[in-house]
């Protein structure tokens, strides 16, 4: 007899709130009635949300910030925004918004700025909620800022969209999990277009990128040849911090399942490298790969980096400068002593790196072992089947099926050759 | 967006009654996570401007400080004055990380050799050790950043913050019925699960057991800004735009989980409770650190003595207030690099202060940092330099304190291998 009914397993996928299973009997009792109840529940939306949720945490922590403008009063027949202030007539410019290109709307001319892409130092781009203080504006086409509220919230969701969208897709594709972060396309609607075509606009000036059809559903299409590495560039990703090393650090800790662990930066030796620096969280500090006290951690940091080096980070946006990039990185697993492999700085390649490591099945089995199993301790034969399993073939859906099935019908199940095919 | 709920003993720990640590020990426990970043110089580590390099601000005129029970603190922490004999700080504690992830995790655990972010938070342990029988160990209030997702054994995730989940309990055992019944066990079971928490139907009914006949406190409506900034009170250094920002910006989350965390240990929910300081955004710096500081330690400041004073007016057992029994930790993940950068902001810095409220302290203020804010050796037996086993306090002692002051039972095979503050204590 199953040790969790079909009402169970709905909780663990997240689909409680979806109508009762179609199936012969009310009570499923067979492992084939729970198998397709568990393929169709795979199906759905909320399924994939709660899984999203359990392996790649890091998607879904942050807001991307654009800035949403107020609408004021109609100025001679023309829409008029600001962002905090009204500001009189005479200050006011005449702008064609990206999110409309055939009409052109007024602004408050110092929260256009057309030119001022940085702060004020240019140390970073204009990503602080506290930009404005930088000299920030919406920049060309108002590319920065959101017309309103409701559109920000649009943009916003767009992001996550993305990246649920795109897993979505290898799950119901059948495709190895590995593609999630080694694919250039993704699935993404017009509003999630809008991102990379920004980016694409800063690095050629070509206004006509910006021509996009906004209200175009979510579709599977290729990004532009630097994009590689599926997730890793994704605007889920690279917009999650302006603090760079912070997603780095989420790589490994939630990909590989390896948390990063301070052995002891000591104070005074962060005195010495940073007193007389005061820009020195936005450069590259390569030294610290060797930095006792420091290397452990930026061995990989550091290193993950490199394949970023095109790209700037930021809440509001990226640019991307191919004059930028670098051509070789290494890929370190636990610590500095630990090299795994060397080659091309690009997402690409850093994505393949990923996937290929032990870790990486572990972990995603791991996962899906907590989730399933609702924090209860995992059999260790389990578990040990499972990490084969899935290292062989990287099919997300047939490990949470059998983890599932496992659950409620016991290890024999999938070992007798009733695991999924 | 995560929030956790602990509540699964795991070995449980039994309380002893004897050896090293404090005369009275807390029954219930507060940790208050300052999220992002506090510069201790705003609060329990200020200069004056002949103790510290050239560039190091904020600095204070002795007039300024808040001297009391041989302390010496920032203007901000004046409205704790009339608790000083309860507080002991300590100043210059390596935490070894400039990562606020990795300090995050450490903070939650109270220790630097993290063995796994799954491992049990203090805040859990402390709760074992305090009440082991309790079904809810600890609990996790306000919103912790998803990077940070707390962590503690068996882990509940829900997707508001804890406080929301527990509005929607207590509204069902006291709004709904007047008797635990099946169907209201079912009910909040079922908004436990929708809520795409994680946990066995035990605790929970257990958890309600408890929540009945509990009044849920109104939203909690705060207005410190006129207190902040009164005359008496205001750092001229404040501008008119900070207070302006403050105003506008609100206390809202601070505040409901001061509320909370006052609902959950004053009707006996959790021995246990956790809670974030607000946004992590506030407090990360790294722009106009002087002017943001300013504003969240003085906020913060008015928040605890808020609750302190809840406390002092709270009947505890024996005819003794929830004052004397709550003991409270308040660290941050990372410390504040003493230099201003380009933007007037402050970076991280490995080191960090911590503040202890409760009984069985000895009030005072321990650690010391040099003119460039870096820790000095101290002596572990009186906390201060000077001796022949001077040595640099880290966070692990923290931690190991923390469960010695609770009485928690051989902290060291909990991987708490640090060295008790004995100074800490009365």
């Amino acid at each position: 007899m199953p040790v969790i009914s079909l009402a169970e397993v709905d909780n663990v996928l997240g689909t409680s709130t979806l109508p009762p299973p179609q199936l012969p009997t009310t009570e499923a009792s067979s492992v084939a009635q729970y198998r397709q109840f568990i393929r169709a529940r795979l199906a759905e939306p909320l399924f994939v949300e709660t899984l999203a949720k359990e392996l790649l945490p890091f998607v879904v922590q942050r807001p991307i910030m654009p800035r949403a403008l107020v609408q004021g009063k109609t100025r001679d027949g023309r829409a008029f925004y600001y962002r905090s202030i009204p500001c009189p007539s005479s200050q006011l410019t005449s702008v064609r918004p990206w999110w409309d290109l055939t009409t052109s709307v007024l602004i408050c001319r110092d929260e256009y700025r057309p030119t001022v892409l940085y702060s004020s130092d240019h140390t970073t781009e204009c990503t602080s909620p506290t930009s404005p203080t930088f000299g920030c504006g919406c920049g060309p086409f108002l590319l920065f800022c959101a017309r309103d509220a409701k559109q920000k919230a649009v943009l916003d969701a767009a992001v996550y969209e993305e990246v649920l969208l795109t897993l979505k897709h290898v799950i119901d594709t059948r495709r190895p999990l590995s593609d999630l972060l080694t694919m250039n396309e993704t699935v993404r609607s017009g509003y999630g277009d809008f991102y990379y075509a920004r980016t694409e606009f800063l690095l050629h000036g070509d206004p006509a990128v910006l021509a996009i059809r906004l209200d175009a559903p979510p579709t599977l299409k290729p990004r532009p040849p630097q994009y590689g590495g599926g997730l890793l560039s994704m605007p889920g990703l690279l917009y999650a911090d302006s603090a760079r090393r912070v997603i780095m650090m989420l790589l490994w800790s939630d990909l590989l399942c390896l948390p990063f662990r301070s052995v002891n930066v000591e104070p005074h030796v962060l005195i010495d490298a940073a007193r007389d620096k005061p820009a020195l969280r936005s450069e590259s500090h390569e030294e610290l790969t060797v930095t006792p006290g420091c290397q452990n951690c930026h061995s990989r940091l550091e290193y993950g980096l490199r394949a970023f080096a095109g790209w700037s980070f930021g809440q509001i946006g990226t640019s991307y400068d191919p004059k930028r990039t670098v051509a070789s990185t290494r890929f370190y697993g636990a610590d500095h002593t630990d090299l795994r492999d060397e080659g091309p700085a690009t997402p690409a390649w850093l994505g393949a790196e990923f996937v290929s490591q032990p870790e990486f099945a572990a972990c995603m089995v791991h996962k899906v072992g907590e989730l399933v199993f609702e924090g209860e301790p995992v059999p260790g034969a389990l578990s040990r089947y499972l990490r084969a399993e899935f290292a062989r073939t990287q099919d997300l859906a047939t490990l949470v099926e059998d983890t599932l099935i496992a659950r409620t019908f016991g290890l024999a199940t999938l070992s007798r050759g009733t695991a999924s095919n | 967006m995560l929030a956790a709920v602990a509540v699964v003993p795991r070995g449980a720990y039994a309380r002893p009654v004897a050896g090293a640590g404090p005369g009275r020990r807390p029954t219930k426990f507060l940790q208050i996570f300052v999220s992002g970043g506090l510069d201790s110089l705003f609060l329990v580590d200020p200069k004056s401007r002949d103790e510290v390099k050239p560039r190091i601000a904020p600095v204070y005129t002795a007039q300024q400080l808040v001297e009391s029970n041989g302390m010496r603190l920032a203007p901000n922490c004046r409205p704790l004055e009339p608790y000083l004999s309860r507080v002991s700080v300590i100043n210059g504690i390596l935490s070894g990380t400039v990562g606020h992830a990795t300090g995050a995790v450490q903070t939650l655990q109270l220790r630097r050799n993290i063995r796994s972010s799954s491992d049990a938070t203090i805040a859990t342990l402390v709760g074992q050790a305090l009440e082991p029988e309790s079904p809810i160990h600890a609990f996790c209030l306000g919103r912790a950043e998803s990077l940070w997702r707390p962590t503690a054994g068996r882990v509940v995730y829900d997707e508001f913050p804890s406080y929301e989940l527990l509005k929607r309990f207590t509204s069902v055992v006291n709004d709904t019925h007047d008797d635990l019944g099946e169907h209201v066990i079912q009910q909040v079971e079922g908004l436990y699960r929708d809520a795409r928490t994680r946990e066995a139907a035990t605790p929970v009914r257990a958890l309600l057991q408890r929540l009945k006949g509990k009044v849920v406190p109104p939203p909690a409506v705060f207005d410190s800004s006129s207190i902040v900034f009164s005359p008496n009170l205001r750092d001229p250094s404040i501008s008119d735009a900070a207070i302006a920002a403050f105003r506008a910006k609100g206390d809202r989350t601070l505040m409901e989980s001061f509320q909370w965390a006052l609902f959950l240990l004053k009707n006996n929910i959790a021995p246990s409770v956790w809670m974030s300081s607000g946004s992590y955004f506030n407090w990360d710096t790294h722009q106009q650190n002087n002017g943001r500081q300013d504003v969240n330690t003085a906020h913060l400041m008015l928040g605890l003595r808020w609750f302190l004073d809840q406390l002092a007016a709270s009947p505890g057992t024996g005819g003794r207030t929830l004052l004397d029994e709550v003991g409270i930790v308040i660290s941050s993940e990372i410390g504040r690099f003493p230099y201003l950068n380009a933007q007037e902001g402050k970076d991280h810095f490995p080191q960090v202060s911590a503040i202890l409220i409760g009984p069985g302290l000895r009030a005072g203020q321990f650690g010391q940092t040099d003119a460039e804010l870096i820790g000095l050796p101290v002596n572990l037996r009186t906390g201060r330099p000077g001796g022949s086993s001077d040595t640099i306090l880290t966070l692990d002692d923290v931690g190991r304190t923390v469960l010695e002051w609770v009485g928690a039972r051989a902290p060291r095979e909990s991987g708490y291998d640090g060295r008790v503050m004995d100074f800490c204590f009365a």
